[in-house]
């Protein structure tokens, strides 16, 4: 599974976007790199910033694990 | 379809008539030939008519038939569940809707939250991307609670889509506070939390974890789990604290950004504690929805 990195110029341009009721957050991984999934790309809901999101690093999925 | 009150001859909202073949308008046509329905008025349950304003405040597309939309919020004002919600979420909403319309919390009439891209049926409702996405459900039990209690409350979702480590429901603060039905890894046991109270239940088929959750909690020592309208026993040796949670509830995810989940979920509720006799007919009331649209 892969998603995709953010710097953290891009994290600071793109995280919290907002259309209507679709949102854009990312979360750190396992290495602390901002991350989102690879669905963001096509949704139209985030056509706006669609350009910006492709320049993002494509990365292989590595989750933050927490255990209760 | 286009979005409704935008067609020619509707310029004073839907619902007027035979001219109105564009949008909500035609679906009056329909199902209520012959009146005469300025401005969206008659015909409808009252709640599920606000629900509909909502959507055209938002500027969403409603669902191509909206009787079983009606039918199910007259179902759950009889099951005596929607006066205990405090708040209620129909994701599956029916086709021809967008996902605008299926992210209106149908108690508080304001609109969730899609984040990171979940993907949208009509028909089956949001569903996690196992990675990021998640439903921010817009609702912090120590702030917004109206009908629920710490010792007097439901929450539920239902699961098409069970997986291994999938958090479906959950309410998880920095201090361990924390509300929660989880698929257990390896996806033949349920997790449930409550306040802190922590069960196991071990020995769910492989398979089986669909269906409609809910944990009910009615004292400090007691919570219950369901599985479409059954008791299931909980093992293990709950630990009991009295703190409610102090975070957002969400589907597909933690609120600590962990436990992402591949869950698709068409309906949620949480509020009140629940009797067995409003637990059976809103379980009813939504299935006989689910298999109508």
């Amino acid at each position: 599974m892969e998603v995709i990195k953010a710097t953290e110029k891009q994290y600071s341009n793109l995280n919290g976007f907002k259309n209507s009721s679709h949102k854009l957050e990312f979360l750190k991984d396992f290495d602390d790199n901002w991350i989102v999934g690879k669905e963001v790309l096509t949704d139209d809901k985030f056509l706006e910033i669609r350009n910006e999101l492709e320049q993002l690093e494509v990365i292989p999925y590595n989750p933050k694990i927490t255990e209760i | 379809m286009s979005d409704w009150g935008k067609g020619v001859n509707n310029d004073i909202g839907w619902g007027q008539g035979a001219n109105n073949d564009i949008g909500w308008g035609s679906i009056y046509d329909k199902s209520y030939a012959g009146e005469t329905l300025l401005g969206g008025g008659g015909g409808f349950d009252s709640d599920y008519q606000a629900v509909l304003d909502k959507g055209i405040a938002n500027g969403n597309t409603a669902p191509t038939s909206t009787n079983a939309g009606n039918q199910l919020m007259i179902d759950l004002k009889a099951s005596g569940a929607f006066a205990k919600a405090d708040a209620l979420g129909v994701l599956a909403s029916g086709g021809g809707s967008d996902s605008g319309f299926a992210l209106i919390d149908w108690k508080r009439l304001i609109n969730l939250t899609a984040v990171n891209s979940p993907a949208f049926n009509n028909i089956q409702g949001f569903t996690g991307n196992g990675t990021s996405s998640y439903i921010d459900l817009v609702y912090n039990p120590s702030t917004d609670a109206v009908n629920w209690g710490i010792n007097d409350h439901s929450f539920m979702a239902f699961n098409s889509n069970p997986t291994a480590d999938g958090s479906l429901i959950s309410c998880f603060d920095s201090n361990n506070a924390f509300c929660e039905i989880q698929t257990d890894n390896p996806s033949t046991r349920f997790i449930v939390f409550d306040n802190s109270q922590i069960g196991r239940i071990p020995s769910t088929p492989s398979g089986e974890q669909d269906g409609m959750l809910e944990i009910k909690r009615t004292s400090s020592t007691t919570f219950k789990f369901y599985k479409d309208g059954t008791e299931i026993s909980i093992g293990g040796s709950p630990v009991e604290t009295d703190s409610t949670p102090n975070a957002g509830f969400r589907l597909f995810a933690r609120s600590n950004n962990s436990s992402y989940g591949n869950d698709q979920s068409p309906f949620f509720y949480i509020g009140q504690a629940l009797t067995d006799a409003e637990r059976l007919d809103l379980l009813t009331a939504v299935n006989t929805y689910l298999a109508s649209i």
